[in-house]
C-alpha cells in the first residue's frame, strides 16, 4: 500500500550535524508528503542502521532536534532483528533518540500530506489527549514504545484506545491512556495497559506491571478503515453484470490501475460505461472480482470509505447549503468529526478556488463553481478514488479544459486515483489510462493512450491530407489507393493509416486525388492519430482493440 | 443526520413559514366557521369526570324529529329516580322506559346516575335517560316535567340517533296517554367535553390531531423521493435504516414545533379549559406527528417519482378521513388504525381527563404502527438501487 517514489521529487542532502537544517527544510514544506533516508548508529545498541521512511513529526527547540520517521524499507545490508515500526532520529550525537544520524536525504513527493496518523513524544502524552478528545473516532489504533512501570524494561505495546485523560501532577498537568491489547493467538485475556508519562514523580498509580512510561506514542485515529495491501488501487476481473432478463450489461471486464493514475472510460451510451462504475463501487450485483485499495465491493459499507462518487448531475448535492454545509452534511457520514470536515473542507475549497464562496447558499454558484464543489463534496473523506460520471458533459471547450485542470490538480496534489467516465475521446489523452466500451462487446481496449494509439497501423503515425475544400470524394479515392488499410476524414483533414511506408502511400494518394481533380492543400508524412482517431476506428472495427495486462 | 434533516428544512424559509401557518390558519378557520355556524360557542361541556350533574346548560330538543329507526346498534341506559305513584294506573317512568325498549336495541336499567355515567364513559351505553323524582306527580296533575338525556360528545354518530331516539319514544308515551295535559321535555347533557364551545373543542381536537398526523405525514412523503442528494449520500458508509430514523426523527420535531403552536392556538384561542396537562398533550400531538412522519417517509420510499407519492398520500389522506371514525362508523378498524388511536388518545386525556399511564394501550399502538412503517420503509428502500 505505501507509495512509490514518485518520478519527480524535490531532495536535500543534511549531515548528521545540520539536523536542524533538515528540520527547518521540513517545517517549510510542512503540509506536503516529506520522506527521508537516513544513515546512522541506533543509540541503543550503537550498530550502523540505514532506512527510508515517512516523516511524521519534526520537532526544533533549545535542547531537542528531533525527526520521528515512520519507517517504510529497511535498508540495512546485515539486518540483526526488526527495527521499531516508528523511529526517532536526532543529531550525530544525540543519545536521546532512536537513531543518531550521519546522513538525512529528504524528500517532497510534491504533493499533500493525506496521512492521518499522528505521533507524540511520551512527554506530550496530555496532547496527545486532547486531541483525541477532539477526534471521536470508533476505533483508535495505539503504539506505544516505553518502559514497563514496575522493573523499566522496555516494553512495546499495540492495541486499542478506551481511556484517554489528564490529572494533576506535582509539576504539570500529566495525561494518560488506557490501551486494551488484545492477546496474541487465542492465548490469554485482553488486558489494559496505563500509558504514563515519563515525568512521572509519584510512582504509577496503576498497577506497576500494567503502567508503561511512554517514550514514543504512535495513533492511527481511524485504523478501523484501514485499507489492507494492495498492488492496484482499483481492479475488475471478469467482472459481469446480468440483468433478471440474463441479459449482460458487461461481460469479462478485466482491467486494473495503480495508486495516483487517471483512467478515462470512453465509449458509446449503452455501453456498459456507467454500469461497470456502479458495478466496480458494488451499488449493483455483480459476479468476478471488483477491488478498491484491496477491499472487495461486496463489502459495500467498507468499501465506501475509499472512493468518492462525483455525479454527472449538479442536483446530488444541497442546493440551499452552502458549499462546506455540504461537505460536512456529506463528510459527517464516514464518522469524520466535524471540526475535522470544517478545516479539510476550507482547504478543498481554497485549492479550487471557491472559498470565498463557502458561505453562499450552492445554488447562488456558477455551473463550474457547483461543479468544483460537488468534487469537493467527493473528496471530503480523503478517498483513494475519485469516480467521475460525465462530468464534462454540457460544458463550454472552456469549462471543460479548466475542469480538467483541476482535475490534474487534484490527482497531483492529492495524489487521488481519478476515474472520468466520458463521451469525449479526446479527453482520454489527459489520462494515464484508457478503456474504451462498445455496445454488446463491453471492455474493447485497455491501456495507456499512446499504447493504445501505437496499435494503430504504423504505431498510430498515417498520412495526413488536408484539402482546399471537403469533397465527398476523397475518401473513397484514397481508400482506392494500394496499401491503405482505412481513411479517417475530419472536414478537409484526412488520415490515411497504412502498414506500408508512410512516403509511398503519400505520394500514391497525392497521385490519385490529383487525378480525381480533387485540390490539395497540405500533405504531412507523418501525422500523429490522436484517441479521436483511436476511438473511431476501434468503433468501426477498422482495427482489433487490446487489453493491456 | 437529523441535523442535516433539520438544517434542510429551516433553509426552505417559504416550507418552514408554511409549516408554522397552517396551525394558524387551521385554527382561524375554525374560529370563523364556530362565529358563523349556530352551534359555535355553545357551551354544553360536561367537565369531564364530574360532568353531567347539573354542570352543564340543558339544551331542549325540539320535538319535530322524525321517527327513530331501530337497528342502529344503539342501547340507552336508563335511570328511574322518580318515587311518586300518583297516577292509578301503570308506573309512568316505566312505561317511558319500555317505550325506549321500543326503539332502542337494549335498554340497561341503573339505580344511579354515577353508575350510568361511568357506563356511558366504558361505552357500554349510547345514551342514558335520568328519569326524574316527581315526573309521573307532575304530568298527573298537569304540571310540565323533563327528562334528561346524557350522551357522548366525542361519540358524533351515537349522538345523531339519541336525540332521534329520544323525541320519538316521549312523542309515543304521550300520543299513548292522551289524558296528560302537559308536556315532557327531553333536556340534553352533553358529556365528556372540555369546558368551552362544543364544536370548538370537538372539531377542534379532531383538526389538531388530523393536521398533526396528516400535516407530517404529507411534508414526510416528499422527503425521499424528493430528495435527490440523498441518493448520492447513500454511497457513502450511512445505512438505509439510519436515513429512515434520521427523516422520522427531524419531521418530529417540526412536528413538535408544529403541534405546540396549534395546541397552543387551540386553546387560548376558544378559551378552552382541557382535562389534561399541556405537556400531556404535546406528547400526544408528538406521537401523532410520528406516526404521521413514519407514514409519510414508507410512502415516500415506496413511491419512485413525486407524483407517485402525491398519489399515494392523496390515497392515504381520503382514506384516513373516511375511516377516521369521526363521521361514519369504522367498527373493529377503529382499533387499529393510527389516526384514530390519536384521536381517541386526546379524547381519553383532554376530554375525559385519564392520565397517559392509563392509555398505555393506545400509546403502544401509535408507537408499534411508527416501528413497523419505518422497519417496512427500511425494508423497500433497500431494495432499490442508489444511483437507479
Amino acid at each position: 500500500m505505501d507509495d512509490e517514489k514518485p518520478a519527480f521529487v524535490e531532495e536535500a542532502y543534511f549531515s548528521g550535524a545540520r539536523i536542524g537544517d533538515a528540520i527547518d527544510w521540513c517545517i517549510t514544506r510542512q503540509d506536503r508528503e516529506l520522506h527521508v533516508e537516513v544513515e546512522g548508529k541506533l543509540t541503543s545498541t550503537g550498530k550502523d542502521v540505514k532506512f527510508r521512511g515517512r516523516v511524521l513529526k519534526v520537532r526544533k527547540g533549545v535542547l531537542v532536534r528531533r525527526i520521528a520517521v515512520f519507517i517504510e524499507e529497511d535498508l540495512r545490508r546485515r539486518r540483526a532483528g526488526d527495527l521499531d515500526k516508528v523511529l526517532t532520529v536526532g543529531g550525530d550525537n544525540s543519545s536521546q533518540d532512536d537513531v543518531a544520524s550521519t546522513m538525512i536525504t529528504v524528500q517532497n513527493y510534491l504533493k499533500r500530506n493525506m496521512a492521518d496518523d499522528l505521533y507524540y513524544d511520551g512527554r506530550d502524552l496530555q496532547q496527545a489527549v486532547k486531541d483525541l478528545e477532539k477526534m471521536k473516532s470508533q476505533e483508535v489504533a495505539c503504539t506505544v514504545w516505553g518502559r514497563r512501570g514496575s522493573d523499566k524494561l522496555p516494553i512495546m505495546i499495540k492495541g486499542v484506545i478506551v481511556g484517554a485523560s489528564t490529572a494533576p501532577a506535582p509539576i504539570l498537568p500529566e495525561g494518560t491512556l488506557e490501551i486494551r491489547v488484545a492477546p496474541e493467538g487465542d492465548v490469554g485475556d485482553p488486558k489494559i495497559y496505563h500509558i504514563a508519562q515519563p515525568q512521572l514523580l509519584v510512582g504509577p498509580r496503576y498497577n506497576p506491571n500494567l503502567t508503561v512510561l511512554a517514550n514514543k506514542v504512535y495513533i492511527m485515529p481511524f485504523a478501523w478503515k484501514m485499507a489492507p495491501e494492495y498492488r492496484d488501487v482499483l481492479a475488475a476481473r471478469n467482472l459481469t453484470v446480468k440483468v433478471k432478463s440474463g441479459l449482460k450489461l458487461i461481460e469479462n471486464v478485466s482491467f486494473s490501475i495503480r495508486e495516483g493514475e487517471m483512467l478515462a472510460i470512453i465509449g458509446e451510451s449503452g455501453a456498459g460505461k456507467s454500469t461497470t462504475v456502479k458495478a466496480l463501487i458494488g451499488d449493483i450485483p455483480s459476479t468476478g472480482v471488483a477491488r478498491i485499495a484491496g477491499i472487495d465491493s461486496k463489502q459495500t459499507q467498507k468499501v465506501r470509505h475509499f472512493f468518492g462518487y462525483c455525479p454527472q448531475d449538479l442536483s446530488y448535492m444541497y442546493e440551499t447549503f452552502t458549499p462546506l454545509e455540504n461537505i460536512i452534511a456529506f463528510g459527517k457520514q464516514y464518522d469524520i468529526p466535524e471540526w475535522q470536515l470544517i478545516q479539510r473542507g476550507k482547504t478543498l475549497l481554497r485549492d479550487f478556488g471557491i472559498l470565498e464562496k463557502g458561505n453562499s447558499p450552492t445554488k447562488e454558484l456558477s455551473g463550474g463553481q457547483q461543479r468544483r464543489v460537488s468534487i469537493g463534496i467527493a473528496l471530503a473523506h480523503k478517498p483513494k478514488v475519485l469516480l467521475m460520471d460525465e462530468p464534462t458533459s454540457g460544458l463550454d471547450p472552456d469549462n471543460r479544459s479548466e475542469l480538467w485542470n483541476y482535475l490534474t490538480y487534484i490527482n497531483q496534489e492529492y495524489g487521488t486515483s481519478i476515474i472520468v467516465i466520458t463521451h469525449y475521446p479526446v479527453e482520454a489523452e489527459f489520462c494515464d489510462k484508457v478503456a474504451v466500451f462498445m455496445r454488446g462487446k463491453s471492455l474493447v481496449a485497455f491501456g495507456s493512450p499512446a499504447r493504445l494509439k501505437e496499435s494503430m497501423p504504423s504505431r498510430g503515425f498515417s498520412v495526413g491530407i488536408v484539402l482546399e475544400e471537403v469533397d465527398p470524394r476523397a475518401r473513397k479515392t484514397l481508400e482506392g489507393v494500394k496499401g491503405v488499410r482505412f481513411v479517417l476524414q475530419r472536414g478537409e483533414l484526412l488520415k490515411v493509416f497504412t502498414d506500408e511506408p508512410l512516403e509511398v502511400i503519400a505520394q500514391s494518394c497525392v497521385t490519385a486525388l490529383k487525378e480525381q481533380n480533387i485540390a490539395v492543400k497540405i500533405v504531412k508524412t507523418k501525422s500523429v492519430a490522436d484517441m479521436v482517431d483511436y476511438y473511431v476506428a476501434i468503433t468501426r472495427g477498422l482495427i482489433q482493440g487490446t487489453i493491456e495486462k | 443526520m437529523v441535523m442535516k434533516e433539520l438544517r434542510l428544512i429551516v433553509k426552505d424559509k417559504v416550507a418552514l413559514l408554511l409549516i408554522f401557518m397552517l396551525p394558524a390558519v387551521l385554527i382561524g378557520m375554525l374560529a370563523y366557521v364556530t362565529n358563523e355556524s349556530g352551534f359555535g360557542g355553545m357551551d354544553v361541556g360536561g367537565g369531564g369526570m364530574g360532568g353531567g350533574m347539573g354542570g352543564g346548560v340543558n339544551v331542549t330538543a325540539t320535538e319535530d324529529g322524525n321517527e327513530t329507526s331501530t337497528g342502529l346498534g344503539l342501547v340507552f341506559g336508563v335511570v328511574d329516580l322518580d318515587t311518586t305513584t300518583t297516577y292509578e294506573g301503570e308506573d309512568l317512568s316505566e312505561n317511558l322506559t319500555a317505550y325506549f325498549e321500543m326503539i332502542v336495541d337494549e335498554v340497561i336499567l341503573y339505580n344511579s346516575t354515577a353508575d350510568a355515567y361511568r357506563a356511558l364513559y366504558e361505552k357500554e351505553i349510547t345514551a342514558y335517560i335520568v328519569i326524574p323524582d316527581g315526573f309521573e306527580a307532575n304530568l298527573t296533575i298537569n304540571e310540565p316535567t323533563y327528562i334528561e338525556v346524557h350522551y357522548d360528545g366525542n361519540d358524533l354518530l351515537g349522538s345523531a340517533s339519541v336525540s332521534g331516539v329520544v323525541q320519538g319514544a316521549t312523542i309515543l308515551f304521550r300520543v299513548g296517554k292522551l289524558w296528560i295535559r302537559s308536556e315532557v321535555f327531553p333536556g340534553t347533557v352533553i358529556e365528556f367535553t372540555p369546558e368551552g364551545g362544543y364544536l370548538e373543542s370537538v372539531f377542534g381536537a379532531f383538526i389538531v390531531v388530523f393536521s398533526s398526523y396528516l400535516g407530517i405525514a404529507m411534508t414526510s412523503a416528499q422527503s425521499i423521493v424528493g430528495d435527490l442528494p440523498l441518493r448520492r449520500m447513500l454511497l457513502t458508509p450511512t445505512n438505509r435504516l439510519e436515513v429512515i430514523t434520521a427523516k422520522v426523527l427531524g419531521y418530529v420535531i417540526i412536528g413538535f414545533f408544529q403541534s405546540l403552536l396549534l395546541v397552543t392556538l387551540w386553546v387560548l384561542a376558544f378559551d378552552l379549559s382541557l382535562n389534561t396537562s399541556f405537556l400531556a398533550l404535546v406528547i400526544i400531538m408528538c406521537l401523532a406527528s410520528l406516526t404521521g412522519s413514519a407514514t409519510g417517509i414508507l410512502i415516500s420510499s415506496v413511491a419512485s417519482t413525486r407524483l407517485q407519492a402525491n398519489q399515494m398520500f392523496l390515497f392515504v389522506l381520503f382514506a384516513t378521513l373516511i375511516l377516521a371514525g369521526f363521521f361514519i362508523d369504522v367498527g373493529v378498524l377503529d382499533e387499529y388504525l393510527p389516526m384514530n388511536q390519536a384521536m381517541g388518545l386526546l379524547i381519553d386525556t383532554a376530554f375525559k381527563g385519564l392520565s397517559l399511564l392509563d392509555v398505555w394501550e393506545r400509546i403502544l399502538k401509535l408507537l408499534g404502527f411508527s416501528v413497523i412503517s419505518m422497519l417496512a420503509a427500511s425494508y423497500i428502500f433497500s431494495k432499490k438501487p442508489t444511483l437507479g
